[in-house]
Parts: structure tokens; C-alpha cells; sequence
């Protein structure tokens, strides 16, 4: 469906979790055609086995909001029109390169059609079979055709062939014909332009530890397996229990890093994300359960992420979970009592603990690609696929890419980050996404206006009968009869399989034969089927408005399938209050604006230059506002990455990249002065010296950049030898003989990052500095001695091998804690640091040479320009994210976004990642030739307006305000999310819900409360 | 604070205080005055917009009547800029209907000299009528009783019930630019004035009024005492009310005959809506359905959704009742309005530990949202 006729690009993505989700999205919403071949029953990876996430606590990735697509990507991948999900197959051969790819997609043979199959769930009642189930660690039951997750969009059924019996109770028992016990693999070969790699990870096996009993004691869990006690999907319902009596723990202990950062087991990673999530079940077991005690055994916290150190200092504080920091060497169990006891390490003396539940936190394993080596794809020493450090979600293969955790353990932030990044690596190697290339991509079609408001209506009621099963179950006979009596219903009509392109098609000789202007369809989801009848409308000239859904699956037949009268009577009073409902039917809103296809990017360091370069990859015109008057920001100072690349180099070639590109033009000097205007259509007025430009552009991304913190603790600024990383990296890099004299150096960090009353969030960055400057000065001066005094030492991921390197070349860590912090004296001219030393437990002097402290990263003073532009800044100066799991360089609403450490401290290929998804996020809004205002919105009544801003202060999307002139509301139609709280709060409805305004939401009721 | 007392020597009230506020429109101070003056029949008080300071005469800023509430008065001046700074005299139920309409953007209180009369009471508009046709002159026989503290209707009148149950019988100054004192002094020999220290100074420098510090330590006394007694009165009412009114069966009495004219919300202050929802197309029924209605219920009341109506006005602006009484003045059923949402009001508004008119400060409670609510609204809390 793209403009102009161009081809779409065919993309395989290779995995539906949350990586491979979130890039076929983005490719699809830039006109690609994308295929997810996933190996298990249902898309979701992981993500369905999280009742809730950090640090929000809350799933919050459905946001239930219509227009943020993004937020629930299970529901979007399933609707977006250009992505074809492909559950049950995996890749079994993939040769070819870039414009060719060839994959072999082997079918699993998963024995239940998806898609005839409508989650009835009978055959599992029917099915005999029991067997451990492995989404819980065999924690549950289930039979041998069961559900794979529980609360999936689409069902995701399927036969486990070992288990079964083959007795075909299943199969007389499916209403739909949907099980075939008969399934044999078949295998299709399939051409792509381009591959995706987002294969996830797997968990590690809790066996690989066999000292802590793992499969042995019932009592001691999987990470896994804790998750499903604390979700109320869960066998419990969120209690927790030790498994042995199903009796309530008093005591539980978490056993951190099992299957991480342990080379004894061949994995020499962090996880990344054990931490978290433990603090997140610990909190969980802690509030559902306040007389359960909670201890963690780790070796280092490593929260840090935007928000996560708050929420590890409320589970500390808060809910009292006790952190211990010490391994645990065994685990054994009274097989009396079942009690657990512990034993672990206490600065060399061995110390016992007991328990009544053990849970091991579970590290990542990479996973396992058949076709790795036939394509030549490099992959590191653990199975991690390998990407360059400056050129995030590019594998060594062309035309492949590559996010997730298949390029190492990350959360769910980065994960999204990465995969956007992907995807804009993969559009820009296409060359796709050029204006008028894929101009109407975006799978949201236009609908051509039929007059029908005008016309008195004509009603066609239309239920499907979903192969006879709702039929049978709701007596659509007796609904149609009722429904024909109202007045104005002139046709109705059982149909079948509305939930397809076929099937929908059917209604187009009913509507013309009764000349219809107003259609309810009584089916299943209505979000499953929304997008199917709005393509249907704008074909056949339908306002998509004037169709009502009347969801009779999940409001009747699923909550109500034991109580018949209720059932029938209720599907009655609904297709009634639709009848009524679409009788008042209005119009959508049907403001459209041009997109002006360019981008305003304000920052000229290294994150705005990369999304300026690669939006400008894709063809649109960028400005480019740089404060300074010259390109390259911050990293023009940075000398060598921990991974040995040069951050300075990287810098300047981007800078002549930029100065090269016709399609950027580069304001230096310059600042923001002024800001105007809404997705697609924004004024900036940019003043530079006297003299003030105003440019017009779609799209915006604000990458002011961030900075090392000044200190003035621990003597910095009085005494020479106290320097920041900052400076002792630059005279690494450029006066290397001068440290050959030095005989010690004291590295601090943490200086006022995860401090109360100073930055209270952790800076991300330092530990690594840290790293890469003593490894630095060892490598110069092997003799030196180099004492790390640290908090936590956050090398997470791959990182963490070059922590092993530094401790293996003689770098000595030492932790200390915020409330004994070391202390610095000069006494006599002799530089002197006291501290505690934990291991030794004693007091212990150095007399350094040198003392560095890890000051961390502070946004730049962004609080005139976020004023400007009207955009939230956090507590803390930096750019606010809307939404901290999914939406990470997004403000509320599209248009504009922001990246790198305008955003948050991150590593320089953090950077890279984010502002690359950054450009991604802005190309989509470009790749739109027009903007239609939603039909989810709201209408405003100048004439009923009293102009007294309830609205405004209802808002919680900025989107409403007093227009200053007129003193009447207006609304911006690219920020509103169709919530309703403005129309709720109008007292006298001059702003009304479209599809939903007062009168129709009384007139419904009524029909309802008969 | 700036105080004067002045004398008024041979002068009269009305005629010193329309001296003064010649002065004031002379002075350039403010370009117009809203305030009470004769009606053409003679008999009775309404406001009018004065420019010329020789139509002042006829004016009496402490006449005993509201036949229309000036804050929506005051909303019509000031919803756009007027240009201008305007003068307006007002009752203390009407300074504090001003509190609330600036809150919903209703009235620019930049553009106002709000000048705050105390409350003696006040009559319903026809018996006010009758009263002056009979030769009296309610207000100077009300201002007569000031100085006692305690002032009585005419013998063959009663004051409105709003008034009776009144807790208000002046507002703070923090509230308004100038306040005319009129409880607990002798009015027959002088005028009590308050004003902010700006104000005072202003009209000092342009020669309006000089404020020589006078007190009257009498007025606070009077005042407190007047609210301690209207305190008890309201509890009294509005407590036989809710007796009375305690079922829905009950309401719908109360209410059965009312004839959807709805003056109660044209005159209502708070009731700032350009045109209600219950005169927008939200309620333009069809004919189906109202004869589904009739079919479903064997028959309906025709017209249809006066409950709806004053359950509606209940819910938008009981919490910022300001309690003046305009409902009742305005019902031609006679339908007790005020002291329902009286009722109503002061149980809202003790939820929400709002007042309304306490202060321009205090947010409407519907624009704003604490945590413990969401504990209430869910149902959460113990």
C-alpha cells in the first residue's frame, strides 16, 4: 500500500519478543513489509510471564490509551496490517545477502489451527494428560494441549506430541475444528530484503549450580518460579509459598548472580537484570506478605537505570529487605523440617543462615541459532551476537541486524532502545523510507467522508457467527428479531468471519442493497477487528465512524457462558444501546495537516549528529542548532572507550559527515528562541547572534547533551593530585610518561551520585570509567597501585569481563559504604585516605600519589529551553521520558523526542542506540505525507464554551488550553490521546467525546437500564 | 489595612457615600460603577453601570434586596477585557460568588475595585416592593438597628431564608479592595471604611478619601456574635431539611413541580455556563424515545429530566455554593432550592475541606487531585 507504487521492503524478523515487537513495528510503520517468524504458539517472548515490572510496578506497557501504539505491542503487531506474524516456525536455513535473502521457515508442528481457533478453551478441560509445565519451572500443571501464556491476544493453543495420548478427546470436542493431531512440519522458503535478529535469550538452568539443591529441594525456586507465585495469573493468585507444604515462608533468601558472572560455569557476564528484578519480587513478597522477612545475598546492586535507584532505596527502606553483600557457597536441607540452611561468606569467616525459601536469581543465556554459522554471523565467546561499539544493532553480516538480548543481557528499556535502533539501521541500509517512498506506510487509512450525518440513518445490524459457536450460544435469531423492530434498523443479517478480510467483505452487498449509513457488528474484540473495518470503510466509501462494534465474546459470552438468561438478555440490551448509539452518530474529527518532511535537531554533539545523519539518510532535510560554533560536543574531550575505541574520532567524523551532507543545514552559534506548533507542522525561531531564523519542520529531537559534575568534595580544587576521570583520562591519552612515576592512585566513586540531597540517581558511567582509567594507567605503569573505593561496581553485561581483567591485572576494589564514606587529609604534604576496609574489617591508610574521583554525569542547564518548548524536564534537569518501560526518548504525544544525555547518563554507544531510535521514532512521523487528527478525540462546541480551563487542568496530555485571544478551549489534536477526562469535566458538554458525547452515553444507558 | 471613620455631619448615608463615589469616578480611578440604584418603578433596587457621577443619585449601596446576583453581572463586564477598571458594589454572597467566577476564568479581577457592603439582610423583591410602595425606606430603618448588632425585619415582612441561615455577614478584606462597615455602627452618624493599603493610597493621592485611622472595635464584636447565632440558625434549618428530605421518594416530591424554566440555574452566580447542557442538543431527545420511555414504563413525566436537571446543577456547582439564595428568589413553584444546596453544598464542601469564596488561592476541588483520594475514590481506604 505505498505511494507512488514503490515496492515495500520485506523484512524477516527473526523472534517475537519484546525486541523483535518493537522493530517490526517500526519497520511497518515505515512501509516495510515484515514477516516475525516465531518458534513458540504465541508472539510475547518473556513478557508474558511479568505480572508487573520495575520500576513502575505495573505491567505499563498497555497503556489502554488508543493512540500509543507503541505501548502494547502484542496488541499493534497483531493489527498492523504490514506485519504478517508467522507463530510455530523456525528459521532453518537463511543464505542469500542483502535485496536476497533466502529463509528456510520450518513449521513446529503446534497441532491447533491459530486461526480458526477461538480461545474457547474447552479442549483443555477435555484432555486427560498432566505433565510439569515449563513456563512456570513444572511449578504448574497443565495438559498436553494447553494455552502457552496466559493472557495473550491471540490464544496461542497448542499440542505438547510427547505427552499426548492421541486420544482425540480434543479434537470432538473443538467447536471450530481448529485441533489437528495430525500436523506435520512443512518448510516454505521465503525472500527478504533484509533480516532482523531478535531471538531474545533463555534463562539459565538453576541445576548449573548443584550446591544450591536446585531440583532437589522442593524449596528452593527458580527466579522463574518465584515470578508465577507473585502473579495473579499464577497458581497461587500472588501468594507466595514454600512449594514443599504450600505453608507461607518466614523467611525467604534471594541468591543473586547463579548463572552470572561466574567464568567457573562459563559465563563470565552480568545479567543486567537479576538485580532489578529480584528487588522488585523481594518488594512484592514484603507488601503481600509484611511478616515474611526478606534477605539478598549479591555481590554488587546494579541498578542503573533512570528511576531505579529510588526504587532500590524503597525496597531497602521502605519494605526492609535486608541486602548482605556475600555469596552463598551451599545450600542444604533439613529434610525434617525442610528448612534451608545457607551457608555463606562473611569476610573470610563462613556464617549460617537459615531459610524457608531459597530463590536463585537466574541469569541470561544467549540462545541458539541454527543458521548462525551459515551466514557467517560473529558472535562472541558466550553466544552474544557481536556488534561494533559504535554502530549499535549492525551484526558483521550485511543486510543482517540485530537487538535485544541477543546482543547481550538488557532489560526491557534498553531492549526497546536497541530494537528501534535496528530498525533504523536496517531502513537507512535499504535506503527506504525516502519521501514519497512509503508515504502511507503507516497501515491508518483515510476515510472518504460519506455524507451520511446529514441522512436520516439507515441501520444494518450484522452479528458473526464465529462458525456457528456464538450463534448457537446467544440465539441470534431472537437478537436479530428484537433488533429489526427499532426504528430505523432496516436490515439484519447473520454473518460470518467479520474478524477477516473476506469475511467483512461479505456486509459490502448488504449495505449496498439496503443503501446502510450506519453498521453495527455484533462479534468478538473490538480492537481485534478495528483496523480491518476501517481499511474496509475508506474502501467502499464508509465513514469509519459510523460502525459500532458490540463486543459479544469478552462483555457476554465469556464472563456470563453458566448463566443463559443473563447472557441473552444482556447481548440484547447491548446490540439495543448501539442501535441508539450509532442513531447519534457524528462525524470524526476530520482536521488533516501536511507534514513538513524535515527535522529541527538542537544539540550539535554526538547524539544529535547522529540522528540528524540518519534522518537525513532517509532523505529528509534536517537543521541542525548547535550552541556552540563547532560540531562535536563533549566527546571531543573523551580520548579511548573502555572497549578501546576513540569516542574523539568518532565525534569528528561524524562532524564531517555532517558538514558534508547537502540535506543537513548546521546553525552554530545558535539558540532557541521561540516554538510553536504540533506533530508534523512545528515554527522554531533560532537566534544567533542579533539575528533570529524561523525554520518550519515536522519533526524535533532535542539532544543538549550532558556533562561531568563539579565537586568540591575529598580536597578537589585545593589540592593538585585530586583530579576528576575526566582529566586523568586526557593525561592517559596525551602526557602517558608522566604517570610512569606514579606508585599508587586512589580511585573514589560514586562523589555525589546515589546521595541524598545531592544527585540521588546513579550515573551509569562511572564504574566503567573507572575500569577503563586504571586498566589505562596498569597498562603504562604495571607497577602502580591502583585501589578502586567503590559502592557497587555496575560493570553489567558484557562489561563485566573487563572488571575481571582489571581485578586480574592487580587493580584492587574495595567497597565502602554511604555512611562511612572515605575520608582525604593532607597532613604535611602527604595525601592521605582513610577508609573502612570490609574485607579487613579494620581502618585503613593510603597515601596515594593520585586520588580520582568518579563525579558523574549532570545534564546541561536545560530549564530555559524545556520552558520554550513546553516540555517537561525530571527531577533531576533531564529530558522526562512518557513512559520509562516503552518509550524512552518520547515525549507525551509524537513529534518530538529527545536523546543521549539530555535524557539520561549512558555510555557512548547508549547514546548511539537512543538517538538512532530517536531518528526513527521522528522518520515514521515523517514517512506521513499527512496527519489525520484521530478519530479518538474530542470535539469543542465554541458556542457552549465558557472558556473556565476545567479541561486544561483535566488534561493530563498537555493537550488542551485557553486560547488567549478568542477565551475559548481549543484542543491540540496531535497531543490528545482521546482519554475523555476533558469531555467528563465539561459541565455543560461544550467539549464532547466523539463516538461517545453525553447524549449518546445517556441515550445507551437508558436503553440498558429498561 | 487602612481605616477611616467618617462623620457625617449634616449629610446623609446615601448622599455621603454617593459624594465619595463621585469622587472616585471623578478621580480616574475607575472608569464605571456597578451598583444598586432605583429601579424606574420607584419601588425597588437593581444594578446599574454608572459612568456619569450625577446619575449616582437614587443609588443605595446597603439597599435591603438582589434582584439579580451582581457576580454574574460582573461576568458579563469582565469576561473580555473592558478597557477599563470598574468599580463594583457588592453584597458579601456576591464578593464571594466573585471568588469562585475568577477561579473558572469567569471574571478578571484585575479589572475590578471590588467595594464590599456589609449584610443587614435582605427581603425578597416583591416584598421589598410592597414595603416601598407603603411608604418605608427598609434600608434606612435596617441601618438604623446596625449599631445594636441585631437587625430585624419589618414587622409585616421576613427577611429571605438564605439570609436568616447566613454565616457571611461581611467578608474579610483580603477578598475585596474597600469594605463600607456597616454592623455595629451608628449609621446615622457615621461611615466605618476599610481598604487594602494600595487602594488607600491611591485614593488618597487623587483626593477621594482621607483615611484617619478611625476604628469601630464594635463591628467585629457584632460580627461575631451574628455568625455564631446564624450558625445555629443554618444547622437548624438545613437539619429539619435533610429530616424532611431523606428519601429519594422524598426529592422527588420536593421537586414535583418544578416546571423546567430553569431561572434557578440563569440566576444562580455559579452557574457560569454559556448555555447549559440541559438547553444544548445533549438533551434534544427524538421521539422514539420518548415514547420508548412511555412504552417501557407505561408512562413518563412530561417534561422529562428536571431531576436530571437539579441533580446535574448539584453535581457541577454545589461545591462552589455560595448560598445568596438567588434559586429561591428566582423559583416560581416555590421549590425550597436554596436550602438543598445548602445541604448538599456544606457536606461536599466539608469533604473537600473547601469554602467557597475563602479564598482566590484555593483551587476548585475538581481541578485538583490528591493521593488519598484515589483511596477514596477506589474504594481503598479503611
Amino acid at each position: 500500500m505505498t505511494a507512488g507504487g514503490a515496492k515495500k521492503h520485506r523484512v524477516l524478523v527473526v523472534g517475537g519478543g519484546f525486541a523483535g515487537m518493537t522493530a517490526a513495528l517500526q519497520l511497518a510503520e515505515q512501509g516495510c513489509a515484515v514477516t516475525i517468524a516465531e518458534k513458540e504458539a504465541a508472539i510475547g517472548g518473556h513478557f508474558p510471564l511479568l505480572d508487573r515490572t520495575f520500576p513502575t510496578d505495573s505491567c505499563g506497557v498497555c497503556f489502554l490509551s488508543p493512540k500509543q501504539p507503541a505501548y502494547c505491542p502484542f496488541i499493534e503487531c497483531e493489527l498492523r496490517e504490514n506485519i504478517t506474524i508467522k507463530v510455530g516456525r523456525e528459521v532453518a536455513g537463511l543464505t542469500g545477502g542483502p535485496g536476497d535473502f533466502r529463509a528456510k521457515l520450518r513449521t513446529i508442528a503446534l497441532g491447533v489451527d491459530q486461526n480458526s481457533c477461538i480461545d474457547c478453551g474447552v479442549c483443555v478441560t477435555v484432555c486427560p494428560v498432566r505433565v510439569p509445565d515449563e513456563f512456570s519451572d513444572g511449578l504448574e500443571e497443565r495438559r498436553a494441549i494447553y494455552k502457552q501464556y496466559p493472557k495473550m491476544v491471540r490464544a496461542g493453543y497448542r499440542i505438547d506430541f510427547d505427552a499426548c495420548t492421541r486420544c482425540g478427546a480434543c479434537l470432538d470436542a473443538c467447536p471450530v475444528h481448529a485441533v489437528n493431531l495430525d500436523s506435520e512440519a512443512t518448510e516454505e522458503e521465503l525472500i527478504f530484503d533484509a533480516v532482523l535478529l531478535a531471538p531474545g535469550f533463555s534463562l539459565v538452568d538453576g541445576r548449573l549450580k548443584g550446591e544450591y539443591g536446585f531440583g532437589r529441594y522442593p524449596n528452593v525456586v527458580s527466579s522463574r518460579q518465584l515470578e508465577r507465585m507473585i502473579s495473579f495469573s499464577g497458581p497461587s493468585g500472588g501468594r507466595v509459598y514454600a512449594p514443599a507444604d504450600g505453608s507461607m515462608p518466614r523467611r525467604v533468601a534471594f541468591i543473586q548472580c547463579v548463572g552470572s558472572r561466574d567464568v567457573s560455569c562459563g559465563r563470565g557476564y552480568c545479567s543486567s537484570v537479576c538485580c532489578m528484578y529480584t528487588a522488585k519480587q523481594a518488594a512484592f513478597i514484603r507488601e503481600r506478605s509484611p511478616e515474611t522477612e526478606v534477605v539478598v545475598y549479591y555481590i554488587d546492586i546494579r541498578g542503573m537505570g533512570k528511576g531505579y535507584e529510588t526504587y532500590l532505596n524503597r525496597v531497602r527502606k521502605e519494605y526492609q529487605v535486608e541486602y548482605r553483600r556475600s555469596m552463598v557457597s551451599t545450600v542444604k536441607e533439613d529434610p525434617r523440617t525442610r528448612k534451608l540452611a545457607l551457608v555463606y561468606d562473611a569476610g573470610g569467616k563462613f556464617l549460617r543462615d537459615e531459610a524457608d525459601l531459597v530463590v536463585l536469581s537466574l541469569g541470561f543465556d544467549a540462545p541458539v541459532l541454527d543458521f548462525a554459522g551459515d551466514v557467517g554471523l560473529d558472535t562472541d565467546e558466550y553466544g552474544f551476537c557481536r556488534t561494533a561499539e559504535f554502530s549499535p544493532g549492525v551484526t558483521s553480516v550485511p543486510g543482517i541486524f540485530a537487538a535485544g538480548a541477543f546482543c547481550g543481557p538488557k532489560d526491557i528499556p534498553e531492549t526497546v532502545m536497541e530494537a528501534t535502533c535496528a530498525a533504523d539501521a536496517l531502513l537507512v541500509s535499504l535506503a527506504a523510507g525516502a519521501p514519497g517512498e512509503t508515504a502511507a506506510g503507516t497501515g491508518i487509512p483515510t476515510p472518504k467522508e460519506g455524507n451520511v450525518w446529514v441522512e436520516e440513518p439507515r441501520i444494518g445490524v450484522f452479528l458473526c457467527s464465529c462458525s456457528g459457536f456464538m450463534e448457537e450460544r446467544l440465539d441470534y435469531s431472537g437478537l436479530l428479531k428484537k433488533a429489526g423492530q427499532r426504528h430505523r434498523v432496516v436490515c439484519t443479517e447473520i454473518v460470518d468471519h467479520v474478524c477477516t478480510a473476506e469475511g467483512i467483505a461479505g456486509l459490502r452487498a448488504f449495505i449496498g442493497k439496503h443503501e446502510l449509513n450506519r453498521l453495527i457488528i455484533g462479534a468478538c474484540s473490538v480492537r481485534l477487528m478495528e483496523r480491518l473495518l476501517d481499511k474496509f470503510a475508506q474502501d467502499i466509501g464508509f465513514n469509519p465512524n459510523a460502525f459500532t462494534v458490540v463486543n459479544l465474546q469478552e462483555q457476554c459470552l465469556l464472563p456470563h457462558a453458566s448463566e443463559s438468561g443473563l447472557l441473552k438478555a444482556k447481548a440484547a440490551a447491548l446490540v439495543d444501546a448501539a442501535v441508539t448509539k450509532v442513531y447519534r452518530d457524528l462525524p470524526a474529527i476530520g482536521d488533516t495537516f501536511a507534514v513538513e518532511r524535515r527535522a529541527l535537531v538542537i544539540g550539535g554533539g554526538v547524539a544529535g549528529m547522529t540522528a540528524a545523519l540518519s534522518l537525513a539518510a532517509r532523505g529528509y532535510g534536517v537543521f541542525l542548532i548547535e550552541k556552540s560554533d563547532k560540531l562535536g560536543g563533549r566527546l571531543l574531550d573523551a580520548h579511548y572507550t573502555l572497549k578501546g575505541s576513540s569516542p574523539r574520532e568518532l565525534a569528528e567524523s561524524l562532524a564531517a559527515k555532517v558538514t558534508e551532507d547537502k540535506r543537513i543545514e548546521v546553525v552554530a552559534g545558535a539558540e532557541v528562541s521561540g516554538h510553536s506548533g504540533h506533530a508534523g507542522n512545528y515554527t522554531t525561531a533560532v537566534r544567533t547572534g542579533e539575528d533570529v531564523h524561523v525554520f518550519r519542520h515536522g519533526v524535533m529531537i532535542v539532544a543538549t547533551g550532558g556533562r561531568e559534575a563539579a565537586t568540591d568534595e575529598y580536597l578537589y580544587g585545593q589540592d593538585r593530585r585530586v583530579v576528576t576521570q575526566v582529566e586523568l583520562e586526557k593525561r592517559i591519552a596525551t602526557a602517558p610518561e608522566s604517570l610512569r612515576s606514579v606508585h599508587s592512585v586512589v580511585m573514589i566513586q560514586c562523589v555525589g551520585s546515589r546521595e541524598p540531597g545531592k544527585r540521588e540517581y546513579c550515573s551509569r558511567v562511572c564504574c566503567t570509567h573507572a575500569l577503563k582509567n586504571a586498566l589505562g594507567l596498569k597498562n603504562e605503569n604495571p607497577g602502580a597501585h591502583v585501589t578502586v573505593l567503590y559502592r557497587d561496581l555496575r560493570a553489567y553485561g558484557l562489561y563485566e569481563d573487563y572488571y575481571r581483567a582489571a581485578r586480574e591485572a592487580g587493580v584492587l576494589f574495595t567497597p565502602y559504604d554511604l555512611e562511612a564514606k572515605p575520608e582525604v587529609s593532607v597532613d604535611g604534604g602527604t595525601l592521605r585516605v582513610t577508609y573502612d576496609d570490609q574485607i579487613l574489617r579494620s581502618r585503613v591508610s593510603i597515601e596515594p600519589d593520585m586520588l580520582v574521583l568518579s563525579t558523574g554525569i549532570e545534564p546541561a542547564d536545560n530549564r530555559e529551553l524545556a520552558a520554550i518548548l513546553k516540555l517537561p524536564l525530571d527531577e533531576y534537569g533531564f529530558f522526562a521520558e512518557s513512559n520509562s518501560k516503552a518509550a524512552l526518548v518520547d515525549f507525551a504525544g509524537e513529534g518530538r523526542y529527545h536523546c543521549g544525555l539530555a535524557s539520561v547518563p549512558l555510555h557512548i554507544e547508549e547514546t548511539l542506540t537512543r538517538s538512532r531510535a530517536a531518528a526513527s521514532r521522528a522518520a515514521a512521523v515523517l514517512a506521513r505525507e499527512t496527519i489525520r487528527a484521530s478519530k479518538y478525540s474530542v470535539a469543542v462546541s465554541t458556542r457552549l464554551c465558557s472558556g473556565c480551563g476545567l479541561c486544561v487542568e483535566a488534561c493530563p496530555y498537555d493537550a488542551r488550553e485557553i486560547h488567549p485571544e478568542d477565551n475559548i478551549a481549543i484542543v491540540h489534536y496531535d497531543l490528545c490521546h482521546g482519554c475523555g477526562s476533558c469531555a467528563a469535566i465539561c459541565p455543560n458538554g461544550a467539549t464532547q467525546q466523539i463516538g461517545f458525547d453525553k447524549g449518546q452515553i445517556m441515550a445507551m444507558a437508558g436503553e440498558i437500564m429498561r | 489595612m487602612k481605616t477611616t471613620v467618617i462623620n457625617l455631619e449634616d449629610k446623609s448615608f446615601n448622599q455621603s457615600i454617593q459624594d465619595i463615589l463621585a469622587r472616585l469616578l471623578d478621580s480616574g480611578l475607575v472608569g464605571s460603577i456597578l451598583l444598586p440604584k432605583k429601579t424606574t418603578g420607584g419601588d425597588n433596587y437593581v444594578q446599574a453601570l454608572v459612568k456619569n457621577p450625577r446619575l449616582l443619585a437614587d443609588t443605595d449601596v446597603s439597599a435591603p434586596v438582589i434582584l439579580v446576583q451582581s457576580a454574574r453581572l460582573i461576568s458579563n463586564l469582565t469576561f473580555g477585557d473592558p478597557g477599563e477598571r470598574i468599580a463594583v458594589v457588592v453584597k458579601p454572597c456576591e464578593a464571594r460568588a466573585v471568588v469562585e467566577l475568577t477561579k473558572f476564568r469567569q471574571i478578571r479581577r484585575e479589572s475590578l475595585l471590588i467595594i464590599a457592603v456589609d449584610c443587614l439582610g435582605t427581603y425578597e423583591p416583591k416584598v421589598f416592593s410592597t414595603l416601598a410602595k407603603s411608604g418605608k425606606d427598609p434600608a434606612a430603618d435596617l441601618r438604623k438597628q446596625a449599631a445594636s448588632g441585631r437587625c430585624e425585619p419589618d414587622p409585616e415582612a421576613s427577611f429571605r431564608t438564605a439570609c436568616t441561615i447566613c454565616e457571611h455577614p461581611s467578608v474579610p478584606l483580603e477578598l475585596v479592595d474597600l469594605i463600607i462597615g456597616l454592623w455595629g455602627i451608628d449609621c446615622e452618624e457615621n461611615i466605618y471604611i476599610e481598604a487594602a493599603d494600595e487602594v488607600a493610597a491611591q485614593m488618597e493621592e487623587k483626593g477621594v478619601l482621607e483615611f484617619n485611622g478611625g476604628e469601630q472595635p464594635r463591628r467585629s464584636e457584632c460580627l461575631s456574635a451574628l455568625r455564631e447565632e446564624r450558625v445555629k440558625a443554618r444547622d437548624r434549618v438545613l437539619g429539619d431539611f435533610s429530616r424532611q428530605v431523606s428519601s429519594l421518594k422524598e426529592l422527588q416530591k420536593l421537586l414535583s413541580t418544578c416546571m423546567r424554566c430553569h431561572n434557578c440555574m440563569i440566576n444562580c452566580p455559579i452557574c457560569y455556563c454559556r448555555e447549559c447542557v440541559f438547553r444544548s442538543p445533549t438533551f434534544e431527545h427524538t421521539p422514539d424515545q420518548y415514547l420508548g420511555w412511555a412504552r417501557d414504563k407505561g408512562a413518563i413525566r412530561m417534561p422529562t429530566d428536571t431531576m436530571m436537571l437539579h441533580l446535574t446543577r448539584l453535581n457541577h456547582m454545589v461545591i462552589s455554593c455560595v448560598g445568596c439564595g438567588l434559586c429561591d428568589t428566582a423559583c416560581p413553584s416555590d421549590i425550597p432550592v436554596t436550602s438543598l444546596f445548602r445541604t448538599v453544598g456544606l457536606r461536599a464542601q466539608k469533604m473537600m475541606e473547601y469554602e467557597p469564596g475563602r479564598s482566590y488561592d484555593e483551587p476548585a476541588p475538581a481541578t485538583t487531585f490528591r493521593d488519598d483520594e484515589l483511596l477514596h475514590e477506589s474504594g481503598t481506604a479503611n
